[in-house]
């Protein structure tokens, strides 16, 4: 287990490319959830 | 059996409170010196004996144990069940002086909120507050939204070993990105900074444009920052974000809580591009599930409320039940809009969105995301047993940082978790329904002390009874900590204050 981590510790890392993976994926799915309000509103109305 | 807690084991739990507590004097720190650049002279002093007070007992504490002690995992659960509370009790010190609090009950509770992320509180007058105070109070949700044993292992003051794991676990974190405990909370806090500093530059813009002076524009991006990542929710606004007026805030905050739910471990996982396990995540896919899922109900909900324009049904209906859901605390209208004009099916949402919140190892609390999927995965496994074929053993998995299979011992533990949340949310709301409070209001404060979300329909204010403050205190302690690190310091407590029986070879011998 620890060395499994070691090893996956020396990989190359990318943090910043990680963090704007994690913030496109946030904004995404919190832009569907505006659109599915919208959505809604018009088919209700 | 319980094995009782000795004089010895009471001076090294003594020893590294004391640590803790320095650590809080320190933090007070920054604080203090804001106070003193704002001209904040009244307050600097405040802190400044609040500071020598909580320093002298954490140095005094220091000296229960001269040489050092290695830590057993009774004593790290000690540790991390007291030191939530050790702690608000010196954190309250510099409220409780600034005469914006009815009582120190009030500061107390206030700090107990501010360290477990809730964001309720009992101030008075917070639109005149010093800012320096604001400063402490999101400087306190910071240290509680990283973890105050997070933090203080990545500061190196517990060492390493199997102590730094038990304290890990103890205040409800799993899940390594390093090969040391120590490297994981170092790797948690770098995250954590990386983040605030993002966040707070983001938020500085609109501030700006929005017309405020760049000195408060700064502080106040920080405050939204340090409140919204650690899923908090206190302001230098009495009314909370809706007081700023600004959308693009409001849009920033709910992104930051949203990375505030996350699990940090899976940053890790980020940081070294492997993106896969992140989306396969349990924890991701049923935070995607649920909230899709309740943001559908809640548009429905919706069209009978006052709420029907575009505009409302996403700036108000849909951001209180991102604010819910993702812990955030802070809220676009006032409680009695929430409670007469959103209608009560849209009420009953936001209470759901808070019931389970983001993942484990997260900022937020609640049930929690992975106990309701592993519980969900269950039921799986209970449908393919159903419909197998005699001597067919079906077998389910799930994804977490890689695929394990879902054991009975597993969903056991999740189930007793989830069913001590449910209660405690019913022993909550049972006492504010006890103490004269309409029953929806009752829930709603209750859900949201218990599962540290902050948002609130009026029960929590200065004028509630101070019983009910009390429970509503132990409510954000408990859920905080998920209770087992709690549980086991009362077992202990109680076994080392109820004398020890003689047993009967010892009175033969007598």
């Amino acid at each position: 287990m620890k060395a499994t981590i070691q090893k996956s510790v020396t990989k190359k890392q990318h943090p910043l490319m990680g963090m704007i993976v994690a913030l496109a994926s946030i904004c995404g799915f919190l832009a569907v959830l505006v659109l599915v309000t919208i959505l809604i509103h018009f088919v209700m109305m | 059996m319980f094995r009782r807690l000795h004089l010895d084991d009471w001076r090294t739990i003594g020893h590294y409170l004391g640590m803790l507590i320095l650590l809080v004097a320190l933090s007070m720190l920054p604080a203090f010196a804001l106070a003193l650049c704002l001209g904040e002279y009244t307050t600097a002093v405040d802190f400044m004996i609040s500071a020598g007070i909580t320093g002298i007992v954490g140095g005094l504490l220091l000296y229960c144990r001269v040489t050092p002690a290695k830590l057993d995992w009774r004593q790290s659960l000690m540790i991390t069940g007291l030191c939530w509370v050790i702690l608000s009790v010196f954190g309250a010190l510099p409220l409780w002086m600034s005469g914006h609090y009815a009582s120190y009950l009030d500061s107390f509770f206030e700090t107990v909120s501010a360290f477990t992320t809730t964001g309720m509180s009992l101030a008075i007058d917070v639109d005149h507050m010093a800012l320096s105070l604001t400063m402490w109070r999101c400087t306190m949700h910071l240290i509680g939204g990283i973890g105050v044993v997070v933090l203080a292992l990545a500061l190196g003051i517990f060492g390493t070993g199997s102590a730094a794991a038990t304290l890990y676990r103890a205040e409800a974190r799993s899940g390594q990105v390093m090969p040391e405990i120590k490297q994981t909370s170092r790797f948690i806090l770098k995250v954590a900074i990386v983040i605030v500093v993002a966040g707070t530059l983001a938020c500085f813009v609109p501030f700006l444009i929005s017309g405020q002076e760049p000195l408060r524009a700064a502080l106040n991006a920080f405050f939204v920052t340090a409140s919204s990542f650690s899923t908090g929710g206190m302001t230098d606004s009495g009314s909370g974000i809706i007081g700023y007026h600004c959308w693009p805030i409001e849009c920033i905050a709910v992104v930051l809580a949203a990375f505030g739910c996350v699990n940090f471990t899976l940053y890790g996982d980020l940081w070294k591009g492997v993106y896969s396990r992140f989306f396969k995540d349990i924890e991701i896919r049923t935070i995607v599930v649920w909230v899709t899922g309740l943001a559908l109900i809640m548009a429905f909900a919706l069209m009978g409320s006052y709420f029907t324009t575009m505009g409302g049904m996403v700036r108000r209906g849909l951001f209180e039940l991102l604010s819910g859901a993702f812990n955030l605390g802070f809220s676009t209208l006032h409680a009695g809009q929430i409670l007469f004009a959103m209608g009560s099916g849209a009420l009953f949402v936001i209470i759901l969105a808070m019931t389970i919140c983001g993942s484990a190892s997260s900022a937020s609390g609640g049930i929690k995301a992975l106990r309701i999927g592993l519980i969900t995965r269950s039921l799986v496994q209970t449908m393919r047993e159903a419909l197998a074929p005699d001597r067919a053993q079906p077998r389910t998995f799930y994804y977490q940082r890689g695929k394990h299979l879902l054991s009975s011992e597993l969903v056991s533990s999740a189930m007793i978790i989830m069913l001590l949340y449910v209660a405690l949310y019913a022993v909550g709301a049972i006492a504010g329904i006890a103490y004269g409070y309409d029953a929806l209001p009752s829930i709603f404060d209750s859900v949201s002390a218990a599962s540290n979300t902050g948002l609130s329909l009026g029960v929590a204010s200065p004028e509630m009874p101070k019983p009910l403050e009390v429970i509503y205190i132990i409510e954000m302690w408990l859920g905080r900590l998920e209770f087992i690190a709690i549980f086991a310091m009362v077992v202990e407590f109680f076994a080392f204050l109820i004398p020890q029986r003689r047993s009967k070879w010892w009175a033969r011998k007598k």
